[in-house]
């Protein structure tokens, strides 16, 4: 019986040697940079950080620059995680399974929002657009990303997303000024 | 030389065959062990000679001329389970066979032998008949057959039991005498076992088990395997099940044999399933795949025995879809659909992402010792646990777990049963050690950290008889320390360390008494202190079965609890039997789940915060089983639970308890038609009330009540000379349209539709 209780301490100590694993989050989106550009090399640029994830430090959202009514600017979305050294880039994971994934944005009130980039099926993706403002004032923009929606659902492809259904992976909102 | 020895060999063979006089007399008496009554008209067949006999009014049965060998025999008796018994007769004998009669789910009652000290708890058991009959369910499900029991589910293939409102951490699953270590702390996490390899499940719901330890309030499941019966032969079962929902297969095989010195047992089993059927669409991606395997092995000597057992079970089990959500917003989507996201319109056997793979290995050597007035028992265990929790992910990251979480449990106990004058104890020391791991590569913040928990327990129990009345007393005390590391999620190289140690002390009385030979009553008081648990003291993250942050607190006090439980049980002229539990259970430091005022922001959305909170909260109810025995032919069962559970500080129900419930069923039995016997065919109905949960506390509004009929007919018969059982079962026969409170796919779903199913068994 003695036997028993030498091999259970020996265990003990063998386990409590243990350190924790590591504590590296791959996934994780940190950063959404949204970059609006016009003809006149006009920028804005809006940046949503929350480098410590879900919960901790509370995320660091700003807006630099103003849109100007009656132009049209490309926009280019980024994606990355910058809790890693060095940081990952999803956006182009993404783009590697576009098919999968698609961009929504939503503007209140509204703006003319087109797609300029498309999987291989034809339907859109997200990580380039076109907008233009409809109106001067302030505006809400909210930037969706749904991984594996239903693209052929009514109404996804022109890029609304009440019928898109996936998993919300990004969601974030910026405050934007038209002049 | 050798050819003499060949003759001498034949003619000694000769002469045992002629002179082998068949003048035996055997004598069987069959008895109702419930109340020592004899049972007439048990049959009794006799293997070996196709031969068939009946008991008298005395429940006693002469078997003349057998021979000096060895015999199989099969007891039939109406409403009980066929039982079988081997005899190597050598002279006149005579036996005494027990037949459980009226046990239908009822307590044990008279079970009582030196080695036990069953005192005044209020403990329900399920027949071995019962586990074999319900083969194609899981054990959450099976053990809802008892009153005060309910399962708290992630769709039908993942569920686990809850007890008189309790779950998770606060009950413990003694696996042949061993605490299951797994991830109890999550609702979507199944005990990791299969209820097949075992030939006896009882349920204590009092805090009376103080010998059995764990952090737990008192309510446990404890699932034993029987003795293996001193039989030479090979022995055993097969089993195969085919249900329509879902289009499960299952198999079960059990075989035992005894030798001189051993006895062994081995049991394994596979069970596969695909997408179960809502009654108006698939439920995409809940198929299931289960793998179990044991092995127990004993040996006795007169007064010696040792026992090994080891077992391993492995089960991958899909997730509905449509369940998987990244954020609120998507949760209110989902709650608005007439059908899940991604519900594909055929069926499949497939499991894609997301799913769950546990893997279970469990190990147990006992050593037991009758001496002079003690009974002495060692017992080592060792357990590995290994859960994995696949998401729906991008790029290479599908095949990678979001949740790898790996346990080790090592446990030493020792205790004694013995007298001294009129009393009798039962002492005991009992040593754990859990060491939990998140295995690296996940790529995700663990939502619990590492850690290892020590936990030195000792425990006393008396009983003393008096006259009719037994009274007893259990004392315990728990010393349980955890060291917790993890990394700061500021700064992910700042490693955290925290010791904790708690003290914990447990006690109950009780007494029962037996009032006449038809009335029994016990009443149980407890008082349990709990130490709050890793998962309550440093969860952080998201948890996706909250759909929210969770977060643990650091500050949380022992809970303790104080439950009564008064239990009754009557029989009325031999027709009628009832038991009733009454009991109110007061919590202070009532350990929970609240949803925060806040939302965080994070960069999926805003998500609610989950905070744990203390509260002072009790939970008070009513079980209630009962059969009547209308005639020969007919009966009827009830069982029934009535719970209440409140916050007393914030005048709020506590969530994840279970509603009012009933079920009800019309039995008909024939005993014996042509080859025929114990032909039982039954019509069932359950009810479900609707939860007090308020709209408040919860996403969306509680489901309302549902009523369920389900059926099934089974009969023993004899099919290639082998004793066979046939079961044909549909449960869900209206098909009918609801959603269960305590089913987490309730938010996405509808609960399964239709079920039918047909098994075959094997004895042999």
């Amino acid at each position: 019986m003695k036997k028993f209780v030498y091999i259970y301490i020996i265990a003990l100590l063998f386990l409590a040697s243990c350190d924790p694993s590591d504590n590296n989050e791959e996934e994780l989106i940190t950063d959404v940079e949204y970059t609006l550009s016009n003809s006149k090399g006009e920028i804005v640029i809006m940046k949503f950080s929350d480098k410590d994830g879900d919960g901790g430090q509370n995320p660091v959202i700003t807006v630099q620059g103003k849109l100007s009514f009656g132009a049209t600017y490309t926009g280019i979305l980024k994606l990355s995680n910058e809790s890693v050294v060095p940081g990952e880039d999803i956006s182009a994971e993404v783009k590697e399974e576009d098919e999968d994934h698609q961009i929504f944005y939503i503007s209140n009130p509204s703006m003319k929002i087109e797609y300029k980039d498309f999987d291989s099926n034809g339907k859109p993706l997200g990580l380039n657009t076109e907008i233009t403002p409809l109106q001067k004032g302030s505006h809400t923009l909210k930037v969706i990303l749904r991984h594996v929606p239903d693209k052929n659902a009514s109404g996804v492809s022109d890029g609304k997303i009440d019928n898109a259904g996936g998993e919300t992976d990004v969601e974030v909102s910026f405050v934007l000024e038209v002049i | 030389m050798k050819s003499i020895l060949v003759i001498l060999f034949l003619l000694f063979e000769l002469d045992i065959i002629f002179c082998q006089k068949c003048d035996i007399q055997t004598q069987i008496t069959v008895i109702d062990p419930h109340d020592n009554e004899p049972l007439e008209l048990a049959e009794i067949y006799v293997e070996e000679l196709n031969l068939l006999q009946r008991t008298n009014g005395e429940g006693i049965c002469i078997l003349d001329n057998l021979c000096r060998k060895e015999y199989h025999l099969i007891v039939y008796h109406a409403f009980c389970d066929p039982k079988r018994i081997f005899l190597e007769l050598q002279n006149d004998t005579s036996i005494t066979i027990f037949m459980e009669h009226h046990n239908h789910d009822l307590e044990e009652v008279k079970v009582t032998d030196s080695k036990n000290i069953k005192s005044s708890q209020t403990q329900s058991s399920i027949k071995e008949s019962t586990i074999l009959d319900n083969a194609g369910t899981t054990l959450g499900n099976l053990l809802t057959t008892i009153s005060g029991v309910s399962a708290i589910k992630n769709g039908n293939s993942i569920s686990k039991p809850i007890i008189h409102g309790l779950s998770g951490n606060r009950i413990g699953i003694y696996n042949n005498g061993v605490l299951q270590a797994g991830q109890q702390w999550g609702i979507d996490h199944a005990p990791e076992m299969s209820a097949l390899s075992f030939e006896k499940i009882s349920v204590i719901k009092g805090t009376e088990a103080i010998s059995y330890g764990g952090n737990v309030q008192g309510a446990l499941v404890l699932l034993e395997p029987s003795a293996i019966a001193n039989d030479p032969h090979l022995h055993g079962i097969a089993l195969a099940n085919y249900e329509s929902n879902g289009r499960q297969w299952m198999q079960h095989t059990r075989i035992e044999k005894a030798h001189s010195r051993f006895r062994w047992r081995l049991n394994g089993g596979i069970k596969i399933g695909g997408d179960r059927k809502s009654p108006s669409y698939y439920l995409t991606n809940t198929g299931n795949r289960e793998y179990n395997a044991s092995a127990y092995l004993t040996r006795n000597e007169q007064s010696r025995s040792d026992k090994f057992y080891c077992s391993y079970y492995n089960a991958k089990l899909g997730i509905l879809r449509g369940s998987h959500i990244g954020n609120l917003t998507d949760l209110q989507h989902a709650l608005k659909r007439s059908e899940p996201f991604f519900t594909l319109d055929n069926f499949n056997y497939d499991i894609q992402n997301p799913y769950q793979s546990v893997h279970h290995v469990l190990t147990k050597y006992t050593w037991n010792k009758e001496a002079k007035n003690h009974y002495l028992e060692f017992n080592t265990s060792a357990q590995l646990n290994h859960r994995l929790e696949y998401d729906v992910r991008r790029s290479i990251r599908k095949n990678q777990a979001s949740l790898s979480l790996f346990i080790q449990s090592y446990n030493v106990e020792f205790k004694d049963k013995f007298s001294y004058k009129k009393y009798r104890f039962h002492v005991g020391a009992q040593s754990k050690y859990n060491y939990n791991y998140n295995l690296p590569g996940t790529g995700i913040y663990p939502l619990i950290p590492d850690y290892g928990s020590f936990t030195q327990g000792v425990f006393m129990q008396s009983v003393l008889e008096h006259g009719k009345i037994k009274y007893d007393i259990g004392l315990r005390s728990d010393y349980v320390s955890h060291k917790v590391k993890y990394y700061s999620r500021q700064n992910s190289s700042t490693l955290i360390e925290r010791d904790l140690c708690f003290l914990n002390f447990s006690g109950s009385v009780g007494f029962s008494s037996e009032l006449n030979k038809q009335n029994l009553l016990k009443l149980n008081v407890g008082y349990v202190q709990r130490s709050p648990e890793i998962n309550e003291l440093f969860s952080n993250g998201l948890h996706q079965s909250v759909a929210g942050l969770e977060e643990g607190n650091e500050n949380l006090n022992t809970e303790t609890s104080l439950k009564a439980i008064l239990s009754h049980q009557v029989n009325f002229m031999e027709r009628i039997s009832l038991e009733s539990n009454l009991y109110y259970n007061y919590f202070r430091n009532y350990i929970f789940l609240q949803a925060a005022d806040e939302y965080r922001l994070t960069i999926r959305g805003a998500f609610p915060v989950f905070n744990y909170k203390q509260t002072n909260a009790e939970i008070y109810g009513a079980d209630l089983t009962g059969r009547y025995e209308i005639n020969k032919n007919w009966s009827s069962n009830f069982i029934g639970s009535f719970i209440i559970a409140n916050d007393k500080v914030n005048n709020l129900p506590l969530v994840n308890v279970p509603s009012h419930n009933l079920s009800t069923s019309l039995q008909y039995n024939i005993s014996k038609l042509k080859n025929i016997r114990n032909w039982i065919s039954e019509i069932g109905f359950q009810y479900n009330s609707k939860n007090r949960v308020q709209l408040s506390q919860d996403f969306v509004e509680v489901p309302d009540e549902y009523f369920l009929i389900n059926c099934k007919t089974k009969f023993d018969c004899r099919f290639l000379g082998q004793s066979a059982n046939v079961l044909i079962y549909a449960n869900n026969i209206m098909n009918t349209r609801y959603r269960d409170y305590l089913n987490r796919l309730r938010y996405y779903s509808d609960a399964d539709g239709i079920n039918a199913g047909i098994q075959l068994k094997f004895s042999f």
